[in-house]
């Protein structure tokens, strides 16, 4: 074993979970009677993640959506592992924005917050947003 | 949270393989050498992402299995330092609190990086921040989001681990203390998902400070 590079780049979360699903429909595809054999490490850790990724919001994203994500932003300066855990975390609010956006309140305005969060909202679209609406309405009344 | 890290081996197929396509049978093989294994300093592997390159296949004498060089790459855990995550709280006690990911568990908080004025309940066994005369308990099962500060490996071979106290057998597992191949410390940025906004952005505020001030000292107090 000879591990020539450790980090050769990043993946996003919906990346992994969409290499997992396709691997796991290769394995499917490419079965021969009789062979079905997958190694139980691989059984544990793959069902693991998976789970740990359908309940973040990579699990309503798809390639078009990142991609102009990506776009959306194009005008801002933000580094590739800011750009990754938007895409991670998803931000809903300023706080949350803040937090993966270092030193936000030199590089950017408050104008630019708002309109990051509209950029993410519009451009990766979730339903439980209006729940979470809806029940903060439901709170206050 | 996943990066990519480029290998190369020596993969074993053995006779029973033949009857699968080439690259299936190389997948099949690396994910069982592979998956769920700490490499040192590269990370939790969780599986082969792609073949970059694989010879033809040898066949040794006496041995009827093949052996094909592979160049290929694997997805990994290991988030940068710095990062944010989201997890569930394992479990809590005086050191502080366990997270869990689902596939990876050795995360922890030290108590001295939870938010200013948490309390331990001893009768809960839970972690409680005062925030304005409010009691936020830090639950079991609770969505958390922290930011990781450091990260450790430690080389688990039975030749290397420390050796436990008092204990002398022939078994070198049974030997050793046990110890995580790689986990990681962290900063816990928001307890509970109810908070509202601005109480986040207040508690933001004082451990970004605390963060950026007492950062070392009190990690070598920790480490000591």
């Amino acid at each position: 074993m000879e591990i020539l590079q450790t980090n050769s780049a990043m993946l996003s979360n919906y990346e992994v979970m969409a290499l997992l699903a396709d691997q796991k429909a290769q394995r499917i595809a490419n079965e021969v009677a009789g062979t079905r054999e997958v190694a139980e490490n691989l059984r544990t850790v793959e069902f693991e993640v998976q789970k740990y990724l359908a309940a973040s919001p990579c699990s309503t994203q798809s390639a078009e959506q990142i991609a102009a994500l990506k776009k959306a932003f194009g005008s801002y300066e933000l580094m590739k592992v800011e750009l990754l855990q938007i895409l991670n975390l998803r931000p809903k609010s300023a706080v949350e924005l803040l937090l993966v956006i270092e030193e936000f309140e030199e590089r950017f305005s408050l104008d630019d917050c708002d309109e990051m969060l509209r950029i993410i909202a519009t451009a990766l679209p979730r339903d439980d947003d209006e729940e979470m609406e809806e029940e903060e309405v439901a709170e206050d009344a | 949270m996943f990066n990519l890290a480029e290998m190369k081996d020596t993969i074993k197929i053995e006779p029973s393989g033949f009857r699968k396509k080439k690259a299936q049978a190389i997948t099949d093989e690396i994910n069982r050498k592979y998956a769920n294994k700490v490499l040192q300093d590269v990370g939790l592997c969780i599986a082969m992402h792609d073949i970059l390159y694989a010879s033809e296949g040898f066949i040794h004498h006496g041995d009827g299995c093949s052996y094909v060089t592979v160049r290929f790459r694997l997805v990994i855990f290991r988030p940068f330092v710095g990062e944010i995550i989201t997890g569930k709280i394992r479990s809590c006690n005086q050191e502080g609190v366990r997270v869990t990911l689902g596939f990876f568990d050795d995360i922890f908080i030290p108590y001295h990086y939870l938010q200013d004025n948490s309390e331990f309940n001893a009768d809960e066994q839970v972690w409680v921040w005062m925030y304005d005369e409010n009691e936020m308990f830090m639950d079991l099962d609770e969505t958390i989001r922290f930011r990781v500060e450091s990260e450790q490996f430690f080389d688990t071979s039975p030749s290397v681990r420390p050796k436990k106290e008092g204990v002398d057998t022939p078994d070198l597992s049974a030997n050793s203390a046990k110890q995580a191949p790689y986990s990681l410390t962290n900063l816990p940025y928001v307890g509970q998902k109810d908070m509202n906004a601005v109480v986040l952005a207040n508690a933001l505020s004082e451990i970004r400070t605390v963060a950026s001030e007492s950062i070392t000292a009190a990690f070598g107090d920790y480490r000591a």
